[in-house]
């Protein structure tokens, strides 16, 4: 599967300064691909070898400058229909592109934008499909071009089942569980982090055409009026009450469960990359929602900022990518966090809690280096609290 | 025929046991009772930070014969750099050398990246052949070296990135093989006690140049290796080894190769993915030729030692006379030691003509049905993809198998011949190409042994 794209005039591509600029991904199942199917069950296309390569027009009269990234390609596509059936258009399914058509650092759509691949499964009998064919769509200021000489042939296996005991499980035991629990409105959220970047010294830079490139990713953050919750639980004994099990728990004595249902944030993120002899890059984006993950320690709520996807998203996509190149978040926030911020636990029967995440640091990658910048803000707006003690039934040793 | 793939499932097995489960505690050794026992562990895994990177300068040099291979005009630079996810695997052998170590890249839980030891960053610039004109660049970039053997040589172990696979070097741009590279990359000797200790770090840093086979330059090393806590697993588990004897025979034969593989390629048509390869305009082909210089088969029938020496020949099909015991297993295999991959491509006024060392090779043979087959897998060979040479190309393709057969009263004669064909399908970035394969193999019986071996297996 051929995915081409190119800088399109009547998409604007001169606002965004990548006319001319003409990219690939060539995707090679049939030397390294796996697939699985049966009736309704998705097609798996992988490519671990697919390369990005896009080239840079010169604006100088110099030669293109070409950039280059190994981005594999692992995205299933569900019928609609048992493939038997009939011709059918095959779409992505978001929620299984582990490893979705990309630009990685360079120009190109994004993730989001290239998902509008489709392809078209014709039976040809005998447990074969021809997904050959050629389309085209709209990919913010690019034109894309997908061409397909892929043939499925699928061999039908016998299915096998198989008996087996799951062992002798412990019973559920009954027992008293303390528990306790704040509930929050988040209000007046805002902010903005900013990554000034540079291309890295020679010969990182070179493989991207990062070389003396500058630029900037800046996100502006909002958030839609929500609840945040703190809550813990743990078996004890003797009967606690409800003032106790709330003290228990901003004094650490309860401890507070990590929150992975996260504060949903709205993102904007607008980029820009100059480098000499290119046309001046700028793109601007609502991105994938990002999310606010909490993580307790025993004195202090430590509120991590990651701008999205996050736990409940259907889509692997990289949060700081535009149709700009540039540094991505395996670039920028490697190992790390966009932005973190504590609050301590005591601070948490409050009536109002403020919180501010900060951004800072810098980072240093084959290709670019930068710096993270500026801070998120928000306030808790303490709506609800509630503990005591309750019966449970509880493996030992486990809760429920 | 199932004992005989009962008694290699088997064998197999063992080896797996002995290889990937026997940890450092891992020994054969005397149980309480006198009674000798296998005692297996599980492998230490000791995790590994590799930073920093290698970067390779080259161009085309005349004091190495760049005229001859067409490689004059190139310059170009090859950048590694390793990505997370590192670890050093440690395997106690039983029978075999005592430790075997290796550094691995799992690549796994790490977002918007695939497992993959590196990237391979590849600029090769060629000079036009028309003056004024400003030539062709090709770009690009592959996943490389996921594991790195560690040789151990009395006590010392060696890291060496030349025996990364896939070649760190390796990508569809000219440029030099690692063989060209061996003396210039940077290699470290630390004592296997320090290295089984962890906590250490271990550098691969240095500049040094290389001149080989028509391109020279320098090899920059920024690379380092930090060892963490090693993680040891005390749970193990013992099984009795009881003492065997068997009967091997085994038949020796000489084997010429005549034929190659040849990938017929040329540049795509389309600009946008022929262009950043500078593979457009290319054509011609490169031949996959194994077995050069002669390669043996053994076909070794392993059996009870109580079953006549007749039986044994007719499982290995050097006589007529029936089928043989069910208990006589057969293995057999056919290897060589070199072969040559020769590119012959020209895009326009230019040509590269050029052609690489292949390494050892192998081919498997079994027997079904009442015929020989034999197959040649098509990929990759110790060091990488075995279409590789210094000119510029793309991968060929990869686990596609070629096959042939020949019915067993052949074996019956001192010479038979054997032929492989097939038409395995590649595809590449940037490129075109149509592959037709005939490999012509001439068996010739040098010997036939026979012996007792005595071995203990659980």
């Amino acid at each position: 599967v051929e995915i081409v794209w190119t800088g399109d005039p009547a998409r604007g591509c001169a606002t965004a300064g990548v006319c001319s600029v003409v990219g690939s991904l060539q995707v090679e199942a049939g030397t390294s691909g796996s697939y699985s199917t049966g009736t309704g069950t998705p097609i798996e296309i992988t490519d671990p070898n697919a390369v990005a390569r896009v080239e840079y027009p010169s604006d100088d009269g110099g030669g293109p400058r070409v950039c280059v990234e190994p981005e594999p390609f692992d995205v299933s596509f569900k019928p609609g229909l048992p493939l038997r059936a009939k011709a059918q258009t095959l779409a992505p399914e978001r929620s299984f592109a582990i490893s979705p058509p990309s630009a990685g650092d360079c120009a190109g759509p994004t993730v989001a934008q290239l998902l509008k691949l489709r392809l078209t499964a014709r039976p040809r009998g005998g447990h074969r499909y021809d997904l050959s064919g050629t389309d085209h769509f709209g990919a913010g200021p690019f034109e894309v071009s997908i061409s397909s000489n892929l043939q499925i042939s699928v061999t039908p296996s016998k299915g096998s089942s198989g008996t087996g005991s799951a062992g002798r499980q412990p019973k559920p035991q009954p027992e008293l569980e303390e528990y306790a629990q704040v509930d929050y409105r988040v209000v007046g959220f805002g902010g903005r982090v900013t990554i000034p970047f540079a291309g890295a010294p020679a010969p990182g830079c070179e493989p991207m055409a990062a070389c003396d490139a500058s630029g900037a990713l800046s996100m502006a953050t909002g958030a839609p009026r929500q609840t945040f919750r703190v809550e813990g639980e743990q078996i004890v004994r003797y009967r606690i009450s409800p003032s106790r099990a709330l003290a228990d728990l901003v004094s650490g004595r309860l401890p507070a469960d990590d929150n992975f249902e996260p504060v949903a944030l709205h993102d904007s993120l607008s980029a820009t990359f100059a480098a000499p002899g290119l046309a001046r890059c700028t793109d601007t984006l609502t991105t994938s929602p990002g999310d606010i993950t909490s993580i307790f320690t025993d004195r202090s709520d430590v509120l991590t900022f990651l701008p999205g996807p996050g736990p409940n998203s259907e889509l692997i996509d990289d949060p700081l990518r535009t149709d700009c190149p540039g540094p991505g978040s395996y670039d920028a926030i490697y190992n790390t966090s966009l932005a973190t911020g504590t609050v301590p636990i005591a601070q948490l029967r409050a009536r109002r809690v403020n919180a501010v995440l900060h951004a800072s640091g810098a980072f240093v990658s084959t290709a670019y280096t930068g710096t993270r910048r500026g801070s998120i803000r928000f306030t808790l707006i303490r709506t609800r609290e509630w503990g005591g003690t309750r019966r449970i039934r509880a493996i030992p040793g486990e809760l429920p | 025929l199932s004992a005989t793939i009962g008694r290699i499932a088997a064998t197999i097995l063992l080896v797996i046991v002995v290889a990937t489960v026997a940890g450092p505690g891992g020994a054969a050794a005397e149980s309480d009772h006198g009674a000798a026992v296998l005692t297996v562990g599980f492998p230490e895994a000791i995790p590994v930070t590799f930073s920093g990177d290698l970067v390779v300068r080259f161009h085309g040099d005349p004091g190495t014969d760049c005229a001859a291979r067409g490689l004059c005009g190139y310059t170009g630079t090859v950048q590694w750099t390793p990505t997370p996810g590192w670890q050093l695997q440690v395997n106690k052998g039983l029978f075999g050398p005592a430790y075997s170590l290796a550094l691995q890249n799992s690549g796994f839980g790490i977002a918007f990246q695939a497992p993959a030891g590196g990237t391979t960053d590849d600029q090769t610039h060629q000079q036009s052949a028309r003056q004024g004109s400003p030539g062709a660049s090709c770009d690009d970039a592959m996943r490389t070296g996921g594991q790195v053997g560690l040789p151990i040589v009395r006590g010392q172990v060696a890291i060496w990135l030349r025996n990364a696979y896939p070649s760190i070097v390796q990508t569809r741009c000219p440029g030099p093989l690692i063989s060209d590279l061996a003396s210039a990359l940077p290699l470290a000797w630390a004592p296997l006690r320090t290295i089984l200790r962890g906590d250490d770090t271990i550098g691969l840093r240095g500049d040094h140049s290389f001149a080989a086979n028509g391109l020279a330059g320098t090899v920059n090393s920024t690379l380092m290796l930090r060892l963490g806590e090693p993680s040891r697993d005390g749970s193990t588990s013992t099984l009795p080894l009881h003492e065997h004897r068997e009967r091997s025979v085994t038949a020796h034969d000489g084997v010429a190769i005549t034929g190659a593989t040849t990938d017929d390629i040329s540049g795509d048509r389309t600009r946008a993915l022929c262009g950043p390869l500078a593979a457009c305009g290319v054509h011609g082909a490169v031949s996959v030729r194994p077995g050069v210089g002669g390669a043996k088969a053994s076909f070794e029938a392993d059996g009870p030692v109580h079953l006549p020496y007749r039986d044994f020949l007719a499982a290995l099909n050097l006589t007529d006379r029936g089928p043989a015991p069910k208990s006589i297993g057969v293995d057999e295999t056919i290897s060589w030691r070199h072969g040559v991959t020769i590119a012959d491509l020209s895009q326009g006024a230019s040509s590269c003509t050029d052609s690489a060392q292949l390494g050892r090779g192998q081919m498997d043979a079994f027997v079904r049905a009442g015929r020989l087959h034999a197959q040649y897998v098509l990929g990759d060979d110790a060091l990488g993809d075995m279409f590789r040479t210094r000119c510029a190309g793309p991968f060929g393709p990869q686990f596609s198998v070629i096959t042939g057969t020949v019915p067993l009263s052949d074996l019956t004669t001192r010479r038979f011949v054997l032929s492989l064909d097939g038409r395995p399908k590649a595809i590449d970035d940037g490129y075109t190409e149509h592959i037709s394969s005939r490999l012509t193999l001439t068996f010739t019986r040098v010997s036939v042994t026979s012996r007792i071996i005595r071995f203990k297996a659980s």
